[in-house]
């Protein structure tokens, strides 16, 4: 166990200091902690957790954890050296703050042959002389912890990671369309779902008649299945491939439209390499072909919308295979595989 | 047959001639009836005990939600997607398919509905496990009889079908469920059993043991301790069902882990957080049924 840093915290009057350890240095000396803690949490058996566990095995870094201790004897004089070892000589009357499920998660692999133990886990140490101030910095941290909604963050990421305007797309805002006169634009709506289906490797990702939470619980469930090691290709290639065949009319028509434009986000993660190599002209052909099937196809009207999106996604996921087909063989391969 | 309970329509009009058959005052049709009670739509009036119930929990939502309002949005918002009133009163008007069927739930759905109101959770559960058993071979039939594709896996399942078992159909039921709706949003979400629903805090902690004990380990999806459990879609189905076997029978002697009343204390209690779930599970799978019946329609 090592102190990297020390700084007063002004506000609590005490002393953080940021330190690494060991997963063998945890397993001795803060898994210990958790069932001792006085305002201990209840622990929970989550499948995030379950997948964290995955996560960690496989060399994850996980985010640090915080452990406080009741204290006078250390103030901001204290070096790192005077800290450690009081760290080391005390810590069986610490307690965690924040973590408590991260270190049951890595409890749970104690016996693990794949870890490997001396993997480093970092921990913000609290140091404070009254138990109302610890109280009040645990309350301000945990208050930051209510989760975002993956749909959220989709929409985070799409404002900082994505120059739409450098990726040659123009994607509007329902705010900014109404202003703007541009018809060339793509909805930003769309492209977040594009994304969330993208990263889900599902087309379906929202459910009127399942309430937001639930469907967001779902999809954080589809998305944490996908394992990332696994990615085939980018959601730049899928930006990519709106640039290059928007410039048809026809085209920007049909991937406007939602259920399209979702389907196709998916389905083209598995074929981007085949997908972008079309021509704009291919392309129109190709979705020529799909809209002339898919009408003939004729589903009930409760099932249009779910349908579109589906052999969408399926039509350009296995495009090698469906390319060769002529649209009456397209017609039967739909009905083959929706056989209502 | 006399009726013990009157419709009440809050949202359709009575003069109202474009949606009159989706008034549960001017249709009769059991179907209708079923949707609009099951979506917390309409007031349903005991006419013997001259007491009337305003029902607002829609239970066609995953999870269960409360109305907050009552007019034509809260009907569109609940029928199925690219549908407005209109069509739908089309549609009401013409399905005509599994009458019997039909008919034969309404009754035991309203009984269900409104034990729930009353807070006789324990007489809820009742309605809902004759609800469950007057489903469970219907609707696997219903389908056979106009899918194709089920059809083909009919074949697969009559090897899972016991010939006398009591729980025969519950079985096979279980089996339909899987087959046919694994794909499904709501079978892929979890039905969440919520402690703090038990208002006598006491009885959170013994009564989350009883659950967690009859609910299998693979059913259990997220865990909290004392407040919540999450259950997958078919182990909720499960869950009921081995509820029924241990409370509802009493055979001593044998080598099951019978539910007993010393244990339960508030029988109303234990049952009320299952309940909304319960009517939620069931009304799932009728829409379902419903949707069905609706692209049978078009079809033809």
């Amino acid at each position: 166990m090592n102190i990297l840093d020390i700084q007063k915290d002004a506000v609590i009057n005490g002393v953080v200091a940021v330190g690494s350890a060991t997963y063998n240095y945890a397993f001795d000396n803060f898994i210990p902690l958790i069932n001792k803690a006085e305002f201990q949490r209840k622990l929970q058996d989550k499948k995030f957790y379950r997948k964290l566990e995955r996560d960690i095995e496989d060399g994850c870094v996980m985010p640090p954890i915080t452990i406080a201790f009741i204290t006078t004897e250390i103030d901001e004089g204290t070096t790192t050296e005077e800290l450690g070892e009081f760290v080391r000589s005390n810590i069986k009357d610490s307690f965690v703050l924040d973590g408590i499920q991260r270190l049951n998660t890595l409890s749970r692999l104690k016996a693990s042959e794949a870890l490997d133990k001396d993997r480093k886990i970092y921990i913000s140490f609290i140091f404070c002389e009254s138990v109302e101030k610890l109280l009040y910095r645990m309350i301000t941290l945990n208050n930051g912890q209510r989760p975002m909604t993956p749909r959220h963050q989709v929409e985070m990421i799409m404002s900082n990671a994505f120059d739409f305007d450098d990726l040659g797309v123009s994607v509007l805002t329902e705010k900014d369309a109404a202003k703007s006169r541009n018809k060339k634009s793509f909805r930003m709506a769309d492209i977040v779902q594009a994304f969330l289906a993208f990263m889900a490797e599902s087309p379906v990702v929202d459910n009127k008649k399942i309430i937001e939470e639930k469907m967001d619980e779902l999809l954080v469930s589809k998305i944490m299945s996908v394992e990332p090691a696994g990615y085939k290709s980018e959601f730049k290639d899928f930006i990519s491939a709106l640039n290059k065949f928007q410039g048809n009319d026809e085209n920007l028509k049909w991937l406007k439209i939602t259920n399209n434009i979702v389907g196709f986000a998916v389905g083209l993660k598995n074929s981007s390499e085949l997908i972008l190599n079309l021509t704009p002209d291919e392309f129109h052909d190709a979705i020529i072909k799909f809209d002339s099937a898919f009408s003939d196809f004729n589903p009930s009207r409760i099932k249009v919308g779910k349908y579109r999106r589906e052999l969408s996604c399926e039509y350009f996921k296995n495009f090698e295979e469906y390319s060769v087909l002529d649209s009456d063989e397209l017609l039967e391969a739909f009905s083959e595989l929706t056989d209502g | 047959m006399v009726d013990r309970y009157s419709y009440i329509d809050p949202i359709i009009r009575s003069t109202n001639e474009n949606h009159k058959s989706l008034s549960v005052e001017e249709s009769d049709k059991a179907v209708l009836h079923i949707f609009r009670v099951l979506s917390g739509t309409c007031k349903l009036v005991d006419d013997f005990d001259d007491k009337k119930y305003k029902l607002d929990v829609n239970y066609f939502f995953m999870p269960f939600s409360k109305n907050e309002k009552f007019n034509q949005k809260t009907l569109v918002d609940i029928l199925p997607d690219e549908m407005d009133l209109k069509q739908m009163a089309d549609v009401f008007l013409r399905l005509n398919k599994n009458k019997e069927f039909y008919e034969l739930i309404r009754t035991e759905v309203v009984n269900c509905v409104i034990a729930r109101q009353k807070g006789r959770y324990l007489e809820s559960f009742l309605f809902l496990y004759r609800i469950l058993e007057g489903i469970s071979y219907s609707i696997p039939l219903m389908y056979t009889a106009k899918s194709k594709s089920f059809r083909k896996s009919f074949k697969a399942l009559q090897k899972y079908m016991p010939k006398n078992a009591i729980d025969g159909e519950i079985v096979f039921f279980k089996k339909f469920i899987n087959e046919v709706y694994n794909q499904e949003g709501f079978y892929r979400s979890t039905m969440d059993i919520k402690l703090d629903d038990i208002d006598i805090e006491e009885l959170r902690p013994i009564y989350y043991e009883i659950y967690k004990n009859k609910l299998k380990d693979e059913s259990i999806m997220n865990d909290i301790e004392d407040e919540e459990l999450q259950v997958s879609f078919i182990g909720f189905f499960e869950f009921m069902i081995e509820l029924r076997n241990r409370y509802f029978h009493f055979l001593q002697g044998s080598w099951h882990d019978n539910i007993s009343t010393t244990q339960i204390i508030y029988p109303d209690v234990f049952f009320k957080p299952i309940i909304d779930l319960g009517i939620n599970w069931v009304a799932i799978v009728l829409y379902e049924v419903i949707k069905f019946d609706i692209e049978q329609l078009d079809k033809n």
